[in-house]
């Protein structure tokens, strides 16, 4: 093919981009090796903020694979579903799909799940500040849980395994052999993830949805003092 | 100029310093009392690191607001695209500037929404392009509309070059000065960049810098670069310290402009803040070097 000028062909600022765009996502485009060595190099920068963000924001998942197999995986994911929003804070919402279509981790089922509870602790980190004033319970209203409040159901102990994998912890005698209900909180020092039992899943389900403390059971209501002292709940008073 | 734009803070700004995470912790920590810190420092932050809901990293910024004067510097408007950043990337800027008063709220001249498969793929990056008029007037409509948008003066940086795209109409200098004028925007000029663009394009770098209009520049940037492993290429890497021959641009661009902002970048290989600081300080002994024109 005949290295072709761009701006001789494509005047306008939008047809320009679409033929640079297809140079940058690799197609077969006809261009000069210089311009060719410079898509290269916008292209590695692109590629690289991604990586280095899903570094970031899954740190334990890149403690789990190891940091060449994480980077593998990064790359990939870059590549097939890169960021949309200029926040790379906020970028890697889709990493547990990549996981799970990797055959090569199949006999690693949990990774998909951990990356689903990386997922939460950003959103948590990033989530609106609960109100600083006190709201008053009562039976008849819902007990709001905070903005940074999130929840995982696993087939795994993957607040266990999160919890073991942060800097400093170390490795606990008896890892849990079932599932776990990870529960997502922030406080003043930081997001934390907890194991819940199982069986405050309803409780969770009920609050997100607003319903009033009054229509909640009693198999419900049990778990609401881990959920208060967890910090999943937006600070209140009263007498409900 | 479509609206009415209030100037950001009226602060005379001497060496600033680029503040990455690792850093903003232990200067929130430190409440405005850091033994290391020179009066008058000023940060610069990239605002789509602060552009959230909230949590502790913002309340960190707006402690750290309190006490140094702060700049946001954007890598997510798209300014020379011909599709702009999405009205609710605006508006999330819009409300970080409430929150911290920036005295600089700066983006680059580059193009970033890459369209793949249907799918935007946002591209942190000086993506090229040719310097048409069309491209002036697209450019011109997006920065008027989003200083609009954001109540608040831009400042424009202009990018580093890897490979001349050709088609231009007009000298990146002379873009730029007409997107100045018929915006009312300033421009931030990145001396390495132009050092990097130089040595890439086969230019002479300090023509390119004199060739710029100097009322219009508000604010320099300096940083560091590598050379590409397997090319000729200079990368405008941010991953080392500020190089001589930019520092001695910096010096020749500060000549013309008079004192300005004059910031530090680094945004890899971070070293420990004392060092950083240890280079700012070199910045500002050459502020403290020029006389006001």
């Amino acid at each position: 093919m005949r290295p072709e000028s761009p701006a001789g062909l494509l005047r306008s600022p939008a047809r320009f981009e679409a033929w640079f765009a297809r140079l940058l996502l690799g197609e077969a485009v006809a261009a000069a090796p210089a311009l060719r060595r410079a898509v290269a190099v916008h292209a590695n920068t692109a590629l690289a903020a991604a990586c280095d963000a899903l570094a970031s924001n899954f740190p334990v998942l890149c403690r789990m694979l190891g940091e060449e197999a994480f980077a593998a995986l990064a790359l990939r994911h870059a590549m097939a579903d890169p960021p949309a929003d200029p926040r790379l804070c906020l970028y890697g919402r889709h990493l547990a799909c990549s996981l799970a279509s990797a055959s090569e981790l199949a006999t690693w089922p949990w990774l998909a799940d951990i990356a689903r509870v990386e997922w939460l602790v950003v959103e948590a980190l990033f989530a609106a500040d609960p109100p600083t004033r006190r709201r008053r319970l009562t039976a008849g209203r819902s007990w709001p849980l905070t903005p940074a409040t999130g929840w995982l159901l696993s087939d795994w102990p993957i607040a266990s395994l999160w919890q073991a994998h942060q800097p400093g912890a170390t490795w606990p005698d008896d890892v849990p052999r079932h599932g776990e209900l990870a529960l997502i909180t922030r406080g003043d020092g930081g997001v934390v993830v907890s194991a819940l039992p199982p069986g405050a899943l309803p409780l969770l389900e009920a609050l997100r949805q607003r319903m009033p403390l009054a229509s909640l059971d009693a198999a419900m209501l049990r778990h609401l003092p881990a959920l208060a002292g967890a910090g999943a709940l937006v600070p209140a008073f009263g007498d409900a | 100029m479509h609206g009415t734009l209030h100037r950001n803070r009226p602060v005379r700004l001497g060496a600033g310093l680029g503040l990455r995470l690792p850093h903003l912790a232990e200067l929130a920590a430190a409440d405005g009392d850091h033994p290391d810190l020179p009066p008058g420092l000023w940060f610069e932050v990239h605002a789509e690191n602060f552009m959230v809901a909230g949590g502790p990293r913002l309340a960190a910024l707006i402690a750290v607001a309190r006490c140094h004067p702060i700049s946001l510097h954007g890598v997510g408007l798209a300014l020379a695209g011909a599709r702009m950043a999405p009205r609710a990337h605006v508006q999330r800027l819009r409300r970080l500037c409430d929150l911290v008063s920036p005295v600089l709220l700066s983006d680059h001249l580059a193009w970033q929404r890459v369209d793949q498969a249907g799918a935007p793929w946002h591209v942190p990056d000086f993506l090229p392009f040719p310097r048409t008029r069309a491209a002036l007037a697209k450019t011109i409509d997006n920065v008027a509309r989003t200083q609009d948008a954001l109540g608040r003066r831009l400042l424009i940086e202009n990018p580093s070059h890897y490979a001349d795209v050709g088609g231009h109409e007009m000298p990146e200098h002379a873009f730029l000065a007409e997107l100045a004028h018929a915006t009312g925007s300033g421009l931030l000029v990145d001396v390495n960049n132009i050092h990097v663009s130089a040595h890439n394009l086969g230019l002479d770098a300090a023509w390119l810098l004199d060739q710029l209009p100097v009322s219009a520049i508000g604010e320099i940037h300096v940083a560091g670069h590598r050379p590409d492993g397997g090319s000729p290429l200079l990368i405008d890497s941010h991953d080392a310290p500020v190089t001589a021959s930019v520092w001695a641009l910096a010096a020749r661009l500060l000549a013309r402009t008079g004192p300005r902002p004059l910031l530090l970048e680094r945004d890899a290989e971070l070293p420990p803040l004392a060092d950083l600081l240890a280079e700012v300080r070199v910045g500002a002994a050459l502020l403290e070097s020029v006389d006001a024109p």
